[in-house]
């Protein structure tokens, strides 16, 4: 045979492909640091440097065949184990997921409230100045004045007091100008007293002095009441009102008044807040305002392609307080809404403590994962973070009622059915296998068949088996039976059992059929003329020999069992469970346990998961350990 | 009792016995083989012989727009064939070193690479999860939601179990040829080029077909990593047929599922000779 030493192509070759490699894996370590995800960055640094080390140089020849192989198991298996099982020394739970920094700010940023008035504005959003990312909003603050109608409806009046209440301020007006109308009446805030002539007392002007139920003030007493005036609307005709003046020589003139919207109008900015003159604001037909000095509304493209800087943005407005904008314009409504809101979650860095300024609570770290009130230990703030707490995780396994009895049943499960699993898989295989040791018609045929299960995708026979074996399922209607097959606890077990026997007899058949054929026929032979009947020759030379040749290939399906994730979570995705709201069923092993308490309920558990799998990862690499050993594999190297 | 061992010698014993197994074996695959020729929609036959027989449920996986089953098993057989060819490309070179190089550190590499294994991979997947979603950040083809992220995640995972399983293989093809290549001066690449490769090419053939297999069958990994009805490997996408609470349609997953079954168990079928040699020596040795 020819060697070839030094190929000049095969170190052309080797050098294009290692450089190769080399610029792919650059590439995507800049763009790893350019979106800040530094250690995706450093981890592929290192491949690069790996690469190089070992394909520029000798000095180790067998990295020149592991260095591939490495990358990978680094990256996709080895960081993410050593991740989880890193986690199990950590409180991460739902509300405990972040890490301190993001929790924090994530407490700020959502730490403001309304003002207790719950002040709310319709606003008009745009920008202030030339720069148009210069987010403001021009608010109109609706004011009512009163205007007085004519000038030539004002009445004669007397001010007192109506119905013997002192504190029910009256008119007593005389309308002696308008024909028609009701020349007297007694008007307060709340009534309006239509009189005729015959009820009251004129002077020598023809006003009105005297009335039933209405007693003037004297001049001292009006002295005292003048003040309210300004802030009395007397009854009149819808939608018109009275206002009194206080009275000049026991005559008060009271004129007739309509309400009158008015707006004063502020500018709010990131840095500014402050009013606009009225004139300085223009107004459409609608009486909507749209634009005003210096500021300018946002067309519809504009609000879009400044949406998410609009729904951050804090303006100014009284200290401590601030507008937020809660609501963009809609087609229909050209106003955004806005309110005026509080920061009440402060952050004092010296002191690692958070104030809620409006309670006043203080809150500091809890050692937990939280900041917590020390006057109040159920005040916590959310979110919180993950928080190192040592062995807790494992120690709550057994300390904890909670987490300790489902545990207990579960691992005892786990045990038993990975257990029975093997017995009964290699059972049925070496009764098939020593049934098919002879020669026999149509062995052929029953070998191709019975195999079939074990060449079948397994995801497939096992969602299958689940349809079937449903209440309403074939094996129900075709044996006529009404079996709760997966809904009973126990009958979820046996089908378990079933559904997998089912999966794995066919493997162990084919493995029992080759070790038989491998123990030599003298064995046999020479007991049977010694006078071994057929069962002591099974038992007592048959049986040990296989048992010791498949002895380690037992144990791999026990730890390969004990970790069968797919069929129970697929056949009977670990149910039924004892009660509602239990998150361990009856059939739920180990790792599909885990499974549930890290990814399917609303509170997830990493931690505790975490912990869980390393009890498990133990368990099942001291056992297959103890296989590998037994079995001598690892020795051959020694 | 006595008589036991003396009837077991008779031949009716042995077809009982093969009777019996074959009904257990078969007996789902017969109903499954029934659902899908049914219109009843359900698993529900009140007789072992089918009464009704119609195609509907095979044209369905492939006329309705909202079932792309072609496109599921292409995705299938992509994910499946591009991770299996790379990572016994990659993998061999690790298992030649196992198997034949001398160096420091063999043993142990050897147990941590058994000890990586033997950890409940369920639950490493929120930790897989997070490092795909940033890499989706700033390498998009390559992150979580394509097949490309997937591809990458299962070379990973395969990784050990290949190693492992060819090491085993290649521990029993005998040693005289590398040996002589060593005396006539070859180095250790030279040898595994030009003499292990060719040699054990039917060897990574095999182990390349059963890691096909193996990642046929992957489901929770591919539900988890594409959420797009288009992206979705035929086990997940037929799982959808009847994952429904109230809505399960077993006649259409029961048409692909023998469809996606077929091609598996004909190279099941075809290499088993190898494949069971391969299961014992590469797990341990018997």
């Amino acid at each position: 045979m020819r060697i070839l030493k030094g190929n000049l192509y095969a170190i052309i070759a080797k050098v294009i492909f290692v450089s190769l490699a080399m610029v792919a894996l650059g590439y995507f370590m800049m763009a790893a640091f350019g979106t800040g995800d530094t250690n995706i960055a450093i981890f592929l640094a290192i491949c690069i440097l790996l690469l190089a080390f070992t394909y520029f140089t000798n000095l180790s020849v067998p990295l020149k065949f592991f260095a591939p192989g490495i990358m990978f198991l680094g990256a996709f298996v080895i960081v993410p184990v050593v991740f989880t099982l890193s986690m199990a020394g950590f409180k991460y739970q739902t509300g405990n997921m972040l890490s301190k920094e993001d929790a924090l700010s994530t407490i700020i940023d959502q730490g403001n409230t309304t003002d207790p008035e719950g002040t709310s504005f319709d606003v008009v959003i745009g920008h202030v100045g030339e720069k148009q990312g210069n987010v403001g909003v021009l608010i109109p603050i609706p004011r009512e004045d009163e205007s007085q109608v004519g000038s030539a409806l004002v009445f004669d009046s007397r001010l007192g007091y109506y119905g013997g209440d002192k504190s029910n301020i009256a008119v007593l007006v005389s309308d002696v100008y308008e024909e028609g109308s009701y020349p007297f009446f007694i008007s307060t805030a709340t009534e309006l007293v239509t009189l005729t002539e015959d009820d009251v007392v004129l002077n020598d002007d023809y006003v009105a002095v005297k009335a039933p139920g209405f007693t003037q003030f004297s001049e001292a007493e009006s002295k005292v009441v003048s003040d309210q005036l300004a802030g009395i609307r007397f009854k009149y005709v819808d939608p018109y009102f009275l206002k009194a003046d206080p009275p000049i020589r026991g005559n008060s003139m009271a004129s007739v008044n309509q309400a009158e919207v008015n707006y004063n109008y502020f500018i709010s900015t990131k840095t500014e807040y402050y009013e606009v003159d009225e004139n300085d604001v223009t107004v459409d037909d609608l009486g909507q305002a749209i634009a005003a000095k210096n500021f300018t509304k946002y067309t519809s493209d504009q609000i879009a392609k400044y949406a998410d800087k609009i729904g951050n943005v804090r303006l100014k407005y009284e200290d401590p307080y601030y507008i937020g904008i809660e609501n963009l314009p809609t087609g229909s409504n050209p106003f955004g809404w806005a309110i005026v809101k509080i920061q009440n979650i402060t952050y004092d860095k010296k002191t690692d403590k958070v104030t809620d300024i409006l309670t006043g609570a203080t809150y500091s770290d809890d050692g937990r994962g939280n900041y917590r009130n020390p006057d109040n230990k159920e005040d916590y703030l959310d979110p919180g973070w993950r928080q190192g707490v040592w062995f807790e995780n494992f120690t709550s396994l057994v300390t904890e009622p909670r987490i300790r009895e489902p545990l207990i049943s579960v691992f005892i499960w786990t045990i038993v059915f990975a257990v029975s699993t093997v017995i009964t898989q290699f059972a049925l295989g070496l009764l098939v296998a020593i049934a098919m040791d002879k020669k026999l018609r149509g062995r052929g045929v029953y070998r191709s068949l019975m195999i079939l299960p074990y060449a079948m995708p397994s995801i497939m026979s096992i969602l299958i088996w689940g349809g079937m074996l449903d209440r309403n399922g074939a094996i129900n209607s075709l044996l006529n039976l009404d079996i709760s097959w997966l809904q009973d606890p126990w009958m979820a077990k046996v089908s378990v059992l079933l559904v997998n026997l089912w999966l794995g007899f066919p493997y162990f058949y084919l493995i029992c059929a080759g070790s038989l054929q491998a123990i030599p026929k003298e064995l046999a032979e020479s007991a049977s003329i010694d006078g071994a009947n057929a069962r002591q020759i099974f038992r007592l030379i048959t049986l040990p020999l296989l048992l010791r040749m498949l002895t380690p290939l037992l144990i791999a399906s026990f730890a390969f069992n004990f970790n069968n994730f797919n069929i129970v979570y697929l056949l009977t995705g670990g149910g039924p469970k004892p009660e509602l709201d239990s998150l361990a069923g009856a059939t739920d092993i180990l790792i599909s346990y885990t499974y549930k308490l890290a990814f399917d309920t609303t509170i997830q558990n990493y931690g505790l998961a975490s912990a869980i799998s390393v009890v498990i990862f133990v368990i099942v690499a001291s056992i297959s350990m103890y296989g590998i050993r037994k079995s001598k594999v690892l020795d051959d190297f020694a | 009792m006595i008589n036991f061992f003396q009837w077991v010698q008779q031949k009716s014993w042995r077809h009982a016995v093969g009777i019996l197994c074959c009904f257990f074996a078969i007996f789902p695959l017969y109903l499954v083989v029934t659902a899908s020729f049914s219109s009843n929609q359900s698993l529900q036959s009140t007789s072992f012989i089918p009464t009704s027989f119609v195609w509907d449920n095979y044209t369905m996986l492939f006329t309705d727009p909202k079932v792309p089953f072609l496109k599921w098993m292409q995705n299938s057989a992509m994910i499946a064939a591009s991770v299996s060819l790379l990572s016994v490309l990659i993998g061999a070179a690790s298992a030649f070193a196992f198997s034949r190089l001398r160096f420091k550190g063999k043993r142990v590499g050897l147990q941590a690479l058994l000890l990586v294994q033997m950890f409940p991979s369920v639950l490493a997947l929120s930790a897989i999860y997070v490092i795909m979603e940033r890499v989706y950040v700033f390498a998009p083809e390559w992150g979580l939601g394509t097949l490309g992220g997937l591809v990458l995640v299962y070379l990973g995972g395969s990784m050990g179990v290949n190693i492992w399983l060819m090491k085993g293989f290649v521990d029993s093809i005998p040693l005289e040829l590398d040996e002589a290549a060593k005396v006539d001066g070859a180095s250790a690449m030279q040898t595994y080029w030009q003499i292990f490769v060719p040699l054990a090419s039917p060897i990574l053939a095999v182990v390349t077909l059963l890691s096909f297999i193996g990642l046929f069958n992957e489901f929770i990994l591919a539900r988890l990593f594409l959420p797009e009805n288009e992206q979705r490997t035929v086990a997940v996408g037929l799982q959808g047929f009847i994952g429904g609470q109230y809505a399960q349609n077993w006649g259409p997953f029961a048409a692909g599922s023998i469809l996606a079954s077929i091609p598996i168990i004909v190279v099941f079928m075809s290499l088993q000779r190898y494949i069971i040699g391969g299961l014992t020596a590469g797990s341990v040795k018997g």
